[in-house]
């Protein structure tokens, strides 16, 4: 699924003293199976251009095309798109409201007006997606899981409408660095198997630099930078006036490259950053 | 440097709940924390971090041993309200918190339950908003602040009633970057301009390294202790015990082990620039 | 945006309202309240709406914003003024068609209570449009502080009026984002008949349970760190001092009164 915005610009509560601004003329392109990852800091409108991806929000002017037909919004017409854009909110454990995780997980499909049947393989296979047993989990109650396993049931919640699209808002928000860690492996993992295309939005840059292939930069409601994340890293200064701040890896292969050191700076993990030091080093001693 | 603030002998702590089984948080936990000190307890989920720092003030009194703030048992009953005064504490969720419904009326919450007097209330609450840079927010509503600017009103509100010691229980893990950099620098002035002792619970690790010293908890009892320099020079360690060291200290590790001269004291990204570039 | 919901529709200011003591302002409240169910003669509803309209005028608010304060009830209105056109009888007969009639005491009673209801409201309004929910609230405290003793737990009450003007705004937009949450997975709040309908609001209605119940246990937690032991040796930062404006306006309300009463015994 190809979604597209042109010239989307929203303003919310338009002709009031409160009138804002939120989008201005946001050209955006999501190829089917592609990562993309939505920064910029809070505030600077990336929540209400992902309410406009799935229907949520209506532009004020400019339009949403998917598979390159102008969005119709029909009240059918944005229920199906609800189904094929699955969209996770920001802390969605606090969304969940079923007695049993089976219920929850099965919300979405029930909307959708699924058979008992077809709900019950969906709501299997979405619980291990997401790794949790469905025997183990699927009579217990949501509010008794832990705050990562109930983020977890979430994902799963919006996975078992099987989305072409997934777009997720700050999912590591509130973890330890353990739950982030299994988050991110999950999100990978599903982008991966069920070859959709995912938007994760985050003021995190280092989340989304180890999984997106291509990064959005947005600023006071604008797309100001648009590549590949070694390419928008390699532009510290800006990116710092956007509010943004650099993984620390990147920072620091940044930096060196500022001091004169002949390094890559399209390194993100520790384990790559080793290893150009190292053969940095080597160089310098077959130097001397 | 010297005097204790908080000391704890033996403490153990079970949760009781009405239809489970007793839970032991915490156990042989024996610690001093000392005027003027900034410590940072981490450990992974379930460890007992924020058991413990709920008992540095009263709000949890041991199962078993003993904490005694400023020379009084938590134990005793009237004894509460001078630690609670002593040693403020602000939570995660900055929204669950601010009690008014203005950013003043909030900060002098603390000083009228202290039964401070109305015109020296009007002082102290000034002299707190503009400790955290909030000057010229007094009327505003508190629901249409940032996360960071709520965080710190509800330091403000701490600050206000004059405490020795600021007990944060993970006070910056709801806030987006700009408002953890907001929340770090006021609690870093605070610690070295201000000399208040600041005990914080946190699982980020880089600011577990602004600390003197990290206590790491595991299982409810102190698995490892001491300045962030030698706690992050051992990751294996930090991996068994189900935490990460901070990305450049752990690099540094792995440059060690490979071979390189790094000395074990680079926590930053300028500090490790600055070796590899000499 | 439920942000830029302010409650009730306080519009900060520095008229001559806007400046009287908040006990005052109730007090005389309550009193123009009785004393337009006192009057019966259309004399008296000039006198009142007279010294209404005077201070519309003087507060310095728009118009409209007394204006969307009516328009809520003006359904009851309607619905008063047609049940005494049509059933009260008395008077003459002005209209007849049929067994319906109606007669000059309905029309007069009905315009009577439209008068009321209207001034009753635009009262109101007018209080709370000119005083901050805070000095309300300290307002209702210190006026029911001589009946704690009967019981009447001031304090707490106050206390639960502030939590609640501070928590709304916070439900109300979790209400949204929950609201939308469950819409991005499907849910309908808007088709169906009524029953399917209410049932559409248990997804919203237990998570924004569970989450109020939540913050109330961490509130509680984080009162009592910051020493709250409840109203008891307790000091306020701001103080309500009765100046001489606000005996004088109390005064003028209660001469007011006394000459409507005046009016209605002769």
């Amino acid at each position: 699924m190809l979604i597209e915005t042109k010239n989307l610009t929203h303003i919310y509560m338009p002709g009031t003293q409160f009138q804002v601004e939120a989008l201005k003329n946001v050209n955006i392109r999501i190829e089917p199976g592609e990562f993309v990852g939505i920064i910029g800091e809070t505030g600077s409108g990336k929540s209400t251009l992902i309410q406009h991806l799935n229907g949520l929000l209506t532009p004020t002017n400019g339009s949403i095309l998917i598979d390159g037909k102008e969005l119709e919004r029909s009240s059918a017409n944005l229920r199906r798109l609800r189904q094929r854009v699955g969209l996770l909110f920001q802390f969605p454990e606090h969304q969940l409201f079923e007695e049993t995780v089976y219920n929850d997980v099965a919300f979405g499909p029930k909307n959708m007006g699924l058979s008992e049947e077809e709900i019950a393989i969906r709501v299997r296979e979405a619980l291990s997606l997401v790794d949790m047993d469905f025997e183990q989990f699927k009579d217990r109650s949501p509010f008794e899981l832990s705050g990562g396993q109930m983020r977890r049931v979430a994902i799963a919640g919006v996975m078992a409408m099987e989305p072409e699209v997934l777009i997720l808002d700050e999912p590591t928000a509130g973890l330890d660095p353990e739950g982030r860690r299994v988050i991110l492996e999950q999100i990978k993992k599903i982008h991966h198997q069920k070859k959709l295309s995912v938007i994760l939005v985050s003021h995190s840059m280092e989340d989304v630099s180890r999984l997106a292939d291509r990064l959005y930069v947005i600023h006071q409601g604008r797309i100001v930078l648009s590549r590949t994340p070694a390419e928008v890293f390699s532009e510290r200064s800006r990116l710092e006036g956007y509010g943004l701040a650099l993984p620390p890896i990147a920072e620091l292969m940044q930096k060196l490259k500022e001091k004169g050191k002949a390094v890559r700076t399209n390194i993100f993990t520790i384990t790559e950053a080793r290893r150009e030091l190292l053969s940095l080093q080597e160089r310098r001693k077959g130097d001397v | 440097m010297s005097s204790q603030l908080i000391t704890v002998k033996g403490l153990k702590f079970v949760y009781e709940q009405d239809d489970r089984e007793p839970v032991t948080a915490l156990q042989n936990i024996n610690m001093e924390i000392n005027s003027g000190e900034h410590v940072a307890i981490i450990g992974p989920n379930g460890s007992g971090k924020s058991t413990l720092i709920k008992h540095f003030n009263g709000l949890l009194v041991p199962t078993a041993g003993e904490v005694i703030v400023d020379g009084l048992s938590t134990k005793v009953g009237e004894n509460c309200w001078h630690i609670r005064q002593i040693c403020g504490m602000v939570f995660q969720n900055p929204d669950n918190q601010i009690v008014a419904t203005t950013v003043e009326e909030d900060v002098a919450f603390g000083l009228e339950n202290l039964a401070v007097p109305s015109s020296e209330i009007r002082n102290r609450v000034q002299e707190a908003l503009a400790m955290v840079g909030m000057k010229g927010y007094q009327r505003h509503a508190p629901h249409l602040l940032s996360g960071g600017q709520k965080q710190r009103v509800a330091i403000a509100g701490i600050l206000a009633m004059r405490p020795r010691c600021l007990l944060l229980d993970e006070p910056t893990a709801m806030l987006d970057p700009r408002g953890k950099q907001e929340v770090n620098q006021i609690i870093k002035r605070l610690n070295q301009e201000e000399k208040i002792t600041v005990v914080r619970v946190t699982h980020f690790m880089e600011e577990a390294a602004m600390a003197d010293r990290i206590i790491v908890l595991n299982q409810g009892e102190v698995a490892l202790q001491g300045p962030p320099q030698q706690v992050f020079s051992d990751s294996r360690r930090l991996r068994e015990l189900g935490l990460e060291n901070p990305p450049i200290a752990e690099l540094a590790c792995q440059l060690r082990e490979a071979g390189l001269n790094v000395p074990t004291d680079i926590l930053t990204v300028d500090e490790l620039v600055n070796y590899l570039c000499s | 945006m439920s942000r830029s919901i302010t409650f009730g529709h306080y519009i900060p200011g520095d008229s001559f309202l806007h400046q009287l003591d908040p006990r005052i302002k109730l007090i005389i409240l309550i009193l123009s309240i009785a004393a337009l169910f006192l009057v019966e003669h259309l004399i008296g509803f000039i006198i009142i709406g007279g010294f209404l309209f005077f201070f519309l005028i003087t507060s310095g608010t728009p118009l409209r914003y007394f204006l969307r304060g009516v328009r809520p009830i003006l359904l009851i209105i309607l619905f008063t003024v047609v049940l005494h056109i049509f059933f009260t009888k008395g008077g003459e007969v002005l209209f007849r068609l049929g067994p319906v009639t109606i007669e000059s005491d309905g029309v007069y009673l009905a315009s009577f209570m439209a008068i009321r209801l209207i001034l009753l409201v635009l009262m109101t309004t007018l209080i709370t449009l000119t005083t901050s929910p805070l000095a309300l609230t300290d307002g209702v405290e210190y006026l029911l502080r001589p009946f704690r003793r009967l019981g009447v737990p001031a304090h707490d009450m106050a206390m639960m009026m502030t939590i609640a003007l501070r928590f709304i705004p916070t439900l109300m937009e979790e209400s949204e984002k929950i609201m939308k949450a469950q819409m991005a997975r499907g849910a309908d709040f808007s088709s169906g008949n009524i029953i399917r309908k209410a049932k559409s609001l248990v997804p919203i209605l237990v998570p924004l349970f569970v989450s109020a119940f939540r913050r109330a246990d961490e509130l509680a937690v984080a009162m009592e760190a910051r020493c709250y032991r409840g109203g008891e040796n307790r000091t306020r930062m701001r103080e309500l001092h009765v100046r001489w404006v606000d005996v004088v306006s109390l005064f003028v309300v209660l001469m007011l009164m006394c000459l409507l009463i005046y009016v209605r015994i002769s």
